[in-house]
């Protein structure tokens, strides 16, 4: 018999575990240096070296996933599917209506499509626009003789600056949305346990619930 | 010697002599030239010098020596014996006292074109020093232990007699002064402010005393705050209407013109720095979102519990309404 594929596989686990990890380091130590004033016992310090050493790492972790991803096909997954303005708004319907009235997700997880049609977006944003803004004002930040000293009369690294506290303030909400919507509304298949250990049993290559949306 | 164990208030109270200062004819500088004669002069090596130019330009001199140094009326009093200290000068004695000032002033009054009038108010200056950390946590401290008592002038500038920080680092830059008041070595200062970047540079500038008292907007506050509440905060002073604006501090302008090249500089020197990134109307708007987002997020959760709840109590079951 055919070896059954897991919802996620290994790499993306991997990935997604030490890009967590990651997150919430960064968060923390990037709170702190942004608020940072009195440095209290010399937090502040450890917050720059634990920052700078997180921030190169989750840049490493995010080129890992990037080259994963061309190299298993996994970028299909954030093609949207038509008609993407239809399902979308189906999918909002469910969040602000259907689940208090337990409602079936309507587009069940299937390994071809793991994402439904809002977390296919907010996966766009936040993979192809917001972890490379964050990454490219890290870095600048990391190295700001690489920045013109000013720009139209302004110092040059205030955008840079800037872009990165309102990058970092999204991924804040982000995380937020993501915890909640992971731990208790999403398909057991996909949950938390799933992206622990993969999920090998349950899933066929089709997905154990078939395609068909659950509500009409 | 100089140990001074009687606390400078208590001073006051035992038979200072005021009662003599109105029916005795005689100016108490008369006496001055004497003390002179082992305290500028060489009659005596062992003796603690004073600048005489400074103290004749002080604004003491006028009413002579023993004013203060009440105590050495007699000059025959050995006053150099170990255990014959004398009384610790209490300021306030004549400076919390509208009468006694008032008398001294009529027995001397300052001649005219004098700085006279450039008045600080000190009694403002006594209660906020008697209510500095310094003051309450040790009773030996007194408004010599930072300023030259003989150098003091109308109007005061810091700079005269504190040579700007040195007030402050002659004891918490020394372990052994510090330790004749608290039996402990003083707190790291490297370590205190390595939150501060380009901290020699900001000591040359700023005075401790800009950080570490409630001044804001008030010129020589004495009321040294505990340390939980010193000024920590860049923008204080980094921006336009800051805490050092209002002090007429001669850097206020060097900070200004520095304003635009700050954030460049702050960034550049040693790494990320805070505040350079800060901006309190975004702050605001990215916290006031991410609160909202959690608030959505919760009451999401609540609605859905208490829908579950209902459809339970309706016999629905959990998969709902499912077609
Ligand atoms: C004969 C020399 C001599 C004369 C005159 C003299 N002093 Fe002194 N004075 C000394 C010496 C010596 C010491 C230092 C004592 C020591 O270190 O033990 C001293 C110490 C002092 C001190 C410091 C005492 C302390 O406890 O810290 C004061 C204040 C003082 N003199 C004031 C005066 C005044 C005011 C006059 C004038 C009325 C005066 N002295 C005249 C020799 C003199
Ligand atoms: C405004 C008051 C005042 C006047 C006037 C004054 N002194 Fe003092 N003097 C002080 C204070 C305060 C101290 C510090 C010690 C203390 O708190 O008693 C001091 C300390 C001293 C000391 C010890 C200094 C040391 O380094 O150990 C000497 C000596 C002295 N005074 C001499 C004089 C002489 C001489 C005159 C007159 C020329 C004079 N003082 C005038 C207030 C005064
Ligand atoms: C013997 C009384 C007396 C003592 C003790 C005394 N002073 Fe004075 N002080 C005066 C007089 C009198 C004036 C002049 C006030 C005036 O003319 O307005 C004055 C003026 C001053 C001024 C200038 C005020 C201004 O408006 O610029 C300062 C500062 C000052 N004293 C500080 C001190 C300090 C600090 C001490 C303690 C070391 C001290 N005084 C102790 C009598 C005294
Ligand atoms: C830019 C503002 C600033 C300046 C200037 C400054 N300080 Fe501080 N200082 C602080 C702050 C903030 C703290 C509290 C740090 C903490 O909570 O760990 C502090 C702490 C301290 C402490 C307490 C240390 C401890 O661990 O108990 C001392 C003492 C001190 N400062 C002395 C000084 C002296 C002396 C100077 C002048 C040479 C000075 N400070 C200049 C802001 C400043
Ligand atoms: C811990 C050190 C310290 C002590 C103790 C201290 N001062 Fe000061 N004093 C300072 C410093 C620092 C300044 C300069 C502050 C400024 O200009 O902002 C100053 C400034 C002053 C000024 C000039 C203020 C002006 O507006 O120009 C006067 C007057 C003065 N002090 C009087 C006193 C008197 C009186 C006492 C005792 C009750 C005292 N000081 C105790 C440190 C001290
Ligand atoms: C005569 C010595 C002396 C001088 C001068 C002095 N200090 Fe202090 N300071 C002390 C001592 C002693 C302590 C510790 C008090 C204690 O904890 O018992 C202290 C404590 C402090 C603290 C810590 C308070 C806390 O919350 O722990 C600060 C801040 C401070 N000083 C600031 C200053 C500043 C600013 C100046 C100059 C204007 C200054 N000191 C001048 C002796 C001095
Ligand atoms: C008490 C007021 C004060 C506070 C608080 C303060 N600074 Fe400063 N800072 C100054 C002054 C004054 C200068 C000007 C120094 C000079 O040019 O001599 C300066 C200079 C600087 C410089 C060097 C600028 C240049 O062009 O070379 C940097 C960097 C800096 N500050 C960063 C900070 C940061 C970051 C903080 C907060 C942790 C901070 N400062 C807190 C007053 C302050």
């Amino acid at each position: 018999m055919k070896k059954p594929t897991p919802m996620f596989p290994g790499w993306l686990r991997a990935w997604h575990w030490v890009n967590a990890f990651l997150f919430l380091a960064l968060v923390a130590t990037g709170f702190a240096l942004h608020y940072g004033e009195a440095g209290a016992g010399g937090y502040f310090r450890w917050a720059v070296l634990g920052h700078n050493a997180t921030g190169v790492a989750c840049t490493l972790a995010y080129v890992f996933y990037l080259a994963s991803m061309v190299w298993t096909g996994h970028w299909r997954q954030y093609v949207p599917r038509r008609p993407f303005f239809r399902r979308a708004a189906r999918q909002v319907r469910y969040y602000l209506s259907d689940i208090f009235q337990g409602g079936h997700h309507p587009f069940p997880a299937t390994v071809v499509s793991r994402f439904n049609p809002l977390q296919q977006v907010s996966y766009i944003g936040a993979v192809f626009l917001m972890f490379p803004v964050q990454i490219g004002t890290g870095l600048l930040l990391l190295f700001p003789l690489s920045v013109p000293e000013k720009v139209a009369s302004l110092p040059g690294l205030l955008p840079v600056a800037i872009g990165h506290s309102v990058t970092a303030y999204v991924f804040t909400m982000f995380l937020i949305v993501h915890v909640y919507l992971a731990i208790t509304v999403s398909e057991p298949h996909t949950g938390i346990r799933a992206m622990l250990f993969g999920d090998r049993k349950k899933q066929g290559p089709e997905g154990a619930e078939g395609q068909g949306p659950a509500l009409r | 010697m100089r140990t001074i164990t009687i606390l400078g208030l208590l001073a006051a109270g035992l038979g200072w002599p005021t009662s003599a200062v109105a029916d005795n004819p005689i100016p108490r500088t008369a006496r001055d030239s004497e003390c002179f004669i082992c305290h500028a002069g060489t009659g005596d090596a062992r003796a603690p010098k004073i600048d005489l130019v400074a103290y004749r330009a002080s604004v003491h001199a006028l009413h002579g020596c023993i004013s203060c140094h009440g105590d050495v009326e007699d000059v025959s009093i050995a006053h150099d014996k170990e255990d014959e200290d004398l009384r610790p000068v209490d300021c306030a004695h004549c400076h919390l006292d509208e009468r006694v000032l008032a008398e001294f002033e009529a027995r001397a009054p300052a001649p005219a074109g004098s700085e006279r009038g450039h008045k600080v108010d000190l009694v403002r200056i006594i209660r906020e020093f008697d209510q500095s950390v310094h003051s309450t946590k040790s009773v030996q401290f007194t408004c010599a232990r930072c300023h030259d008592p003989h150098r003091i002038r109308f109007g005061m500038t810091p700079d005269e007699s504190l040579e700007h920080n040195q007030a402050c680092l002659r004891c918490h830059g020394s372990e052994l002064e510090f330790r004749t008041f608290a039996h402990r070595a003083p707190p790291d200062l490297d370590a205190a402010h390595q939150w501060l970047p380009n901290r020699d540079l900001h000591w040359r500038s700023v005075r401790c005393v800009d950080c570490h008292t409630n001044s804001e907007g008030v010129v020589g506050s004495h009321r040294i705050l505990p340390k939980a509440q010193a000024l920590s905060k860049c923008e204080s002073c980094h921006q336009e209407a800051s805490v050092l604006k209002f002090k007429t501090y001669r850097y206020a302008h060097a900070v200004e013109q520095e304003k635009y090249g700050f954030m460049n500089a702050a960034i550049l020197n040693e790494a990320y720095v805070i505040g350079a990134t800060r901006n309190q109307t975004l702050d605001l708007i990215g916290m006031s979102l991410a609160t909202l987002t959690f608030l959505g997020i919760l009451g999401h959760a609540l609605l859905r519990t208490a829908a579950a709840l209902v459809r339970r109590k309706r016999g629905i079951g959990p998969g709902g309404p499912h077609p």
